[in-house]
């Protein structure tokens, strides 16, 4: 009777919980982590998807570390796109935020147009760029040729290649724009008037700061997401630039 | 409690068997669907359908081969080809996909260097048993045929090949006071008459070019012409043979005349079509494939002006080589109905389609036939192209050396960018393709 009793209870629920829970489960298990794992075995062995899977050992990342000539210079051209691009989106992007989180008329205009970038993609955006930035009569380098800068051949000079990739995706932060300013209206007005009371100043400056303590879980997960798309985000330069 | 766990219960048992009728009846179609083409082998008039897989999309192309299919189609009554276009980026990735899942399209067009390759990992189909006793190799080129064999037995049939020819603005090279009817047959000429044909600011601002080898033609088709060697081929890696060292400091020594910023800067406007340097007039001398005729013929105003000639030699009595590459055409390893996919390939190499194609796509053809034909060979630069076959290589990738250009073409990079001589980079490449190639014969 007991034995029933706490079957028919506790454990049915388990049971219930667990097979709501298995779809997701059985997609992460077939479509995750098998995927995963029989890739890092395959790394281990000379397969082709079709016709052989012997094990050959460490001889895949020997000639990834040691012979593959594009290698580290990969690593190194994304490791710098990271580190640049990062704090360069994450800073800009709360900038315009906070700018576009005033309340004066027009704002929908302005926030609009800030958005718009992201909104376009693909191709026709990156063919733009090419005419944009080409070394003669690109709107860039002519802009630079008013203040006597001879601009430089951005998509052709291996040293400029990387900064023209960084400069054209600032043109479409957008979407990290739109969810900063999404959080900072989520900031009550209370703080604000709270802030005005205790003697801040004007109003722009006070914010990072309340909007920081508001709303710290979000930057992180933001922050992660956006590292992990940089270091991702390669295919889109090389696109552009190949 | 216990009305609602039956209920769903039920509910579970419902959705999990509904699953599995339909699944069974999909399996059912299948069963039938493979059926009829039993049936149509053994006489029965029931039609076998095929999934041809292109990347002809184009304007252009797409009309010349949807044309020879239905043909096709027209001429017998028992196979019905259905033409799947699919972006040159995604058509091999994805039949390996089809090849792996063990549902693979009936033909497709491939690359014709690396028949061998796909024989050796599975993935194509020998043709051994459909072709028979018949002579079908004696319609094609031989050297495109060869390209088809793996241990003896082909596994592709040719289908299209390239060469690579000299284009020569003659309006320009009249302008420069060069004779319009003496294209440039040594390295050495070729230097001297771009010289005449550059229009360079004072400043170094290129506003019309002679010629560029990288710009204008490509290094790898510099270092081959001087020898004659492919980079690698079955007797070994040939990188740094001393003629390709001096072809690749003949190719820089353009760049530091030149100079590097000069020619980014030149090549950073240019497009295709009406946005080619050659097309725009900007450019006096051009190496490209003789298809780049079509643009010339469709985009430049007067196309008597352009010439057409051989590669220029490296130097007098070492040849205008020049090389190619092409397609096949064959039956994914695993395919449903290989006798009937041979079938329609052996249509696609005959005369009939073969000449289709070259008229109106303006292609050198592997079918030795509608090549030469007359009717096809009065075009004059047709026939160019036709003639300069004869000085160029087609040389499939070796077995053991499948990716060896990801050795090659970093350290050749090196050396256009200034950070390496050609002999050290030249030396180098040749070192990692020969430690490839020992490593994978072992």
């Amino acid at each position: 009777m007991n034995r029933k009793k706490g079957f028919s209870l506790e454990r049915r629920e388990k049971a219930w919980g667990y097979l709501f829970v298995s779809p997701w489960v059985f997609g992460f298990l077939v479509f995750t982590a098998g995927p995963l794992l029989f890739s890092l075995y395959a790394s281990f062995t000379n397969y082709d998807i079709t016709s052989q899977m012997d094990w050959i050992g460490l001889r895949n990342f020997h000639r990834m570390f040691k012979e593959d000539p594009l290698f580290w210079i990969s690593l190194k051209n994304t490791l710098f796109y990271v580190v640049l691009m990062v704090p360069l989106t994450t800073l800009s992007s709360v900038t315009i935020a906070v700018l576009l989180n005033v309340k004066i008329p027009g704002m929908r205009l302005f926030r609009t147009m800030f958005y718009l970038p992201s909104v376009l993609s693909g191709v026709g955006v990156y063919l733009l760029w090419m005419q944009i930035l080409n070394p003669e009569s690109g709107l860039v380098n002519r802009i630079l040729a008013f203040i006597g800068i001879h601009g430089p051949a951005w998509l052709t000079d291996p040293n400029w290649t990387k900064p023209a990739i960084i400069f054209m995706k600032m043109w479409s932060i957008g979407g990290g724009m739109l969810m900063y300013l999404a959080s900072l209206q989520g900031v009550p007005e209370q703080l604000y008037e709270a802030a005005e009371i205790d003697g801040a100043g004007a109003r722009l400056p006070q914010i990072p700061q309340h909007h920081a303590a508001h709303d710290q879980s979000g930057h992180l997960f933001r922050d992660c997401h956006r590292l992990d798309r940089r270091f991702s985000d390669f295919p889109g330069g090389l696109r552009h630039v190949g | 409690m216990k009305a609602v766990k039956r209920t769903s219960l039920a509910l579970l048992t419902l959705t999990l068997s509904a699953g599995a009728v339909l699944a069974g009846c999909s399996s059912k179609n299948d069963a039938s669907g493979s059926a009829p083409s039993s049936g149509a082998s053994s006489g029965k008039q029931e039609k076998v359908t095929l999934d041809f897989w292109t990347f002809w999309g184009s304007t252009t192309r797409r009309p010349i081969i949807e044309k020879i299919i239905s043909d096709f189609n027209a001429s017998q009554d028992h196979i019905v080809v259905k033409h799947t276009y699919l972006p040159w980026g995604d058509i091999w990735t994805k039949e390996l996909a089809q090849v792996a899942a063990g549902n693979p399209p009936d033909v497709i067009v491939n690359d014709i260097s690396t028949v061998a390759q796909r024989a050796q990992k599975n993935q194509n189909t020998n043709l051994k048993s459909f072709i028979g006793s018949e002579d079908i190799k004696s319609r094609f080129f031989p050297e495109l045929w060869n390209t088809t064999l793996y241990k003896g037995d082909a596994y592709a049939l040719p289908f299209t090949t390239d060469t690579r020819v000299m284009f020569y603005n003659k309006a320009l090279f009249k302008e420069a006071g060069l004779d319009p009817n003496k294209p440039p047959a040594t390295w050495d000429e070729l230097a001297a008459d771009a010289k005449k044909l550059d229009k360079i600011g004072s400043d170094g601002k290129i506003e019309r070019l002679g010629f560029e080898p990288n710009l204008a033609a490509g290094w790898d088709l510099f270092l081959v012409n001087s020898d004659g060697l492919a980079f690698v081929d079955d007797k070994g890696a040939h990188i740094n043979t001393p003629s390709k060292i001096d072809a690749l400091n003949y190719i820089k020594s353009w760049e530091d005349r030149l100079g590097k910023k000069n020619l980014d800067a030149f090549q950073a406007g240019f497009g295709s079509k009406q946005n080619d340097p050659f097309i725009s007039g900007k450019l006096a001398i051009k190496i490209d494939v003789g298809t780049f005729w079509t643009q010339i013929r469709d985009f430049y105003p007067k196309k008597e002006d352009i010439g057409i000639a051989p590669l220029p030699e490296f130097k007098p009595g070492t040849g205008h080589n020049s090389v190619g590459g092409g397609f096949v055409v064959e039956i994914p390893k695993g395919a449903k109905h290989p006798k009937e996919s041979y079938e329609f390939m052996k249509y696609l190499t005959d005369v009939a389609a073969q000449k289709y194609w070259a008229q109106y796509n303006f292609d050198n053809v592997a079918n030795i036939q509608a090549s030469n034909d007359p009717e096809l060979q009065k075009d004059p630069v047709y026939k160019a192209t036709v003639d300069n076959l004869k000085y160029t290589k087609v040389t499939p990738v070796p077995l053991n050396a499948p990716d060896f250009r990801n050795l090659l073409n970093p350290e050749v990079d090196a050396v256009l960018l200034g950070k390496e001589s050609p002999k050290d980079a030249l030396d180098k490449a040749q070192a990692a393709v020969e430690n490839l190639m020992k490593q994978n014969t072992k």
